[in-house]
């Protein structure tokens, strides 16, 4: 334990020393304050579109909305506007076919729209299209009215815990599965500069005689998961801090954060930080440099980089067969099943038979390490083929 | 004995095959003396030094250290210094020699007392620095305090005058003849065999992963010495009448090395030359352990 202790103080206290260690702490929440920030800039100087459209069109004149200004013109300054439109300024000609179908609009601009611009206008003209058919079939702007306003929809799913608004458990699932990649690989990268780092700098062959490889290693990787976990626990109180300053959704967000099963989303992390951290312990050991990693070292984060893209595009349809696949396959399991528990669709066994599947592969790769680990220290000056490494691993 | 080889054997697995780097190895290593591990690279110096130090488990074959078993217990009691040695490129070199020290089994005040005594013994005022900025001398004295902390009773250094600058070495030098003299038993590998006559009292020479000589350094070069005398004379040696037998190889003028045969002895041949000339100087030619070292990998 004294070992595990010293060498956990070491790894900690050199992290916490590096800048980089803070760079990359600060750096999620920083990039999210800096583009929060421009947001926020860029609205405050925005300019509604001004949008100039024949008089005899007969849209709601001098209508404004928070995007969009419409403005009668005469017809014959239609051609002039065309060729002197300014920045944020645009024109609406109309093109309507003979045989009565809905009309074409052809809008010109100096810059493109914006899609929630686009979609306004397209929402306009539609409910101008509908005034004029109710206006033709002999109804009154007060009979009419009511026609023109588009209903709403709110959309919630419903699990074992009640039903949860769609829009907040989106927000979440993004989050938590943003937040579960960059721990994974942050820990597991963590844990493979460090053992690089006695490699490549001759050390370990004086470590080893003094502390024992499981020592060694369990210290690193204590290390690496306590300022993963450091890292999270920031993260999340600084998250929840901005959406408490930033609107209200955040109580909806805390609502729905407070039915979650917290206690298999922390196995889910820590069962993957323990697997990542294994893998690249052995992608350390067989590597020489950093400059110099072996072609498993470079390999172990595919899996995990190319789970969380598949992750991001399956989670919407969380009982998919891919989504199902992903939850239960051991390198993809962290990523995929929070999420499948985030959205109320999974059930306890399923939970139980991905679980046991992890805790199977973590105490395989657990051996692998333990097999390999200190002979792998040992081979200075080597970087190791696919071949020689298995050759080691299961000699 | 200090510490017994009993037919120690290592055989490492690799892909293109099973590569044996000691064969049964057998010799035994006194206490308190300069041990000198000789061999070509590859010959399996520094797997025997990892043996001894607890890095390896022999195949076969047993390692003892004062009668006992050698256990990791007992290794931590040992100095090592590998071959391949390095240290934390951006921390202080005080503060790796704490934690290294402290990994060692020293107590954070011993490691403090430790690192004050070799700070001053060893000339180091520049360990407030970070590893990166100091020669490689520097990094040398930092790594052997490692080696030397606690007077460790067996020290190991693989190579430990590599890439050392004559002063620092013959510094190194001087201090491990100290602990030598102080009680501790010393075993270094070197490539340096022109040290090994005056540094090393007794030697063991490996290749191929194969003991091929072990003994007294002076037991040593007595048991090779071809009958080489060195001579020294008033008249040219080429004038000399000398007895049937002698191989005469000239120096210069007037020195040249003999080879004697087993039939005539030095003073029978000082007695045949003494009628002819003067001579100035006169001795046995010994081999250096250079020259054995050579002749034994030849035939090998």
């Amino acid at each position: 334990m004294k070992f595990i202790g010293l060498v956990w103080l070491r790894e900690v206290r050199e992290r916490l020393r590096n800048w980089r260690f803070w760079l990359g702490l600060l750096s999620l929440p920083l990039l999210g304050i800096i583009v929060i920030g421009v947001v926020a800039w860029m609205n405050k100087d925005y300019e509604p579109l001004q949008i100039y459209y024949p008089s005899s069109l007969a849209l709601s004149e001098g209508e404004q909305a928070t995007f969009l200004t419409l403005i009668p013109v005469p017809e014959k300054a239609l051609d002039s506007l065309k060729q002197h439109l300014h920045q944020r300024e645009a024109l609406l000609m109309p093109q309507t076919p003979a045989d009565g179908s809905p009309p074409t609009y052809l809008l010109y601009s100096r810059e493109p729209l914006t899609p929630i611009e686009e979609g306004h206008l397209t929402t306009l003209l539609q409910r101008s299209f509908l005034m004029h058919g109710l206006q033709a079939l002999g109804l009154s702007p007060q009979q009419y009215a009511p026609l023109l306003t588009l209903p709403t929809l709110h959309t919630f799913v419903l699990s074992e815990k009640g039903s949860q608004a769609t829009q907040a458990l989106t927000l979440f699932r993004s989050a938590v599965s943003i937040l579960f990649f960059i721990l994974l690989l942050g820990s597991g990268m963590q844990v493979l500069l460090s053992v690089l780092e006695e490699k490549s700098n001759r050390l370990a062959e004086y470590l080893l005689i003094y502390v024992p490889p499981k020592a060694l290693l369990t210290g690193k990787i204590l290390a690496a998961l306590s300022l993963t976990l450091l890292q999270a626990v920031l993260w999340v109180g600084m998250g929840i801090v901005s959406l408490t300053i930033v609107g209200p959704k955040v109580q909806l967000l805390l609502a729905l954060m407070k039915g979650l099963p917290w206690g298999a989303f922390f196995l889910y992390l820590v069962g993957g930080l323990l697997l990542y951290a294994f893998l690249y312990a052995i992608g350390g050991a067989s590597s020489d440099a950093v400059t110099e990693l072996s072609g498993f070292a470079q390999s172990v984060q595919w899996p995990l980089t190319v789970g969380y893209m598949l992750v991001v595009v399956a989670s919407f349809q969380p009982s998919h067969p891919v989504m199902v696949f992903l939850s239960h396959f051991p390198l993809t399991a962290p990523l995929a099943m929070p999420l499948r528990i985030a959205s109320g669709t999974v059930s306890f066994w399923e939970i139980a038979l991905s679980l046991a599947l992890l805790a199977a592969s973590i105490l395989l790769s657990l051996r692998a390490v333990a097999r390999f680990y200190a002979f792998g220290l040992l081979l200075y000056g080597q970087k190791l083929s696919w071949r020689e490494l298995w050759h080691y691993l299961w000699r | 004995m200090l510490i017994e080889l009993r037919e120690v054997s290592k055989v490492f697995s690799t892909p293109r095959g099973p590569v044996v780097a000691l064969d049964a190895v057998e010799a035994a290593l006194p206490e308190g003396k300069v041990i000198g591990l000789l061999g070509p690279n590859g010959s399996g110096k520094t797997t025997l030094l990892r043996i001894l130090v607890g890095l390896l488990q022999p195949d076969s074959g047993e390692v003892r250290y004062a009668g006992q078993p050698l256990s990791r217990e007992v290794c931590r009691r040992f100095g090592y210094m590998p071959e391949e040695r390095g240290l934390y490129p951006k921390t202080a070199a005080k503060d790796q020699l704490r934690y290294l020290l402290q990994l060692r089994g020293f107590s954070r005040s011993d490691a403090e007392k430790e690192i004050r005594y070799w700070a001053e013994r060893l000339h180091m005022p520049w360990l407030d620095r970070p590893a990166r900025a100091l020669s490689k001398g520097m990094q040398q004295k930092v790594q052997l305090t490692l080696a030397l902390a606690g007077s460790p009773e067996l020290l190991l250094l693989d190579e430990p005058f590599s890439g050392l600058d004559p002063i620092v070495a013959a510094e190194m030098e001087a201090l491990l003849r100290e602990r030598v003299a102080q009680g501790a038993t010393l075993l270094l590998s070197t490539h340096r065999l022109e040290q090994v006559d005056t540094l090393c009292d007794y030697v063991l020479l490996i290749h191929k992963g194969r003991l091929y000589l072990a003994g007294e350094t002076a037991t040593l070069r007595r048991r090779y010495w071809q009958r080489l005398y060195e001579i020294e004379t008033t008249t040219p040696v080429s004038a000399l009448p000398w007895p049937v037998g002698v191989q005469v190889t000239p120096q210069s003028d007037y020195r040249a090395l003999l080879q004697l045969p087993e039939s005539l002895s030095a003073s029978a041949l000082l007695q045949e030359l003494l009628p002819h000339t003067e001579v100035r100087f006169f001795a046995e030619k010994l081999p250096t352990i250079r020259e054995i070292f050579l002749q034994i990998v030849d035939i090998a």
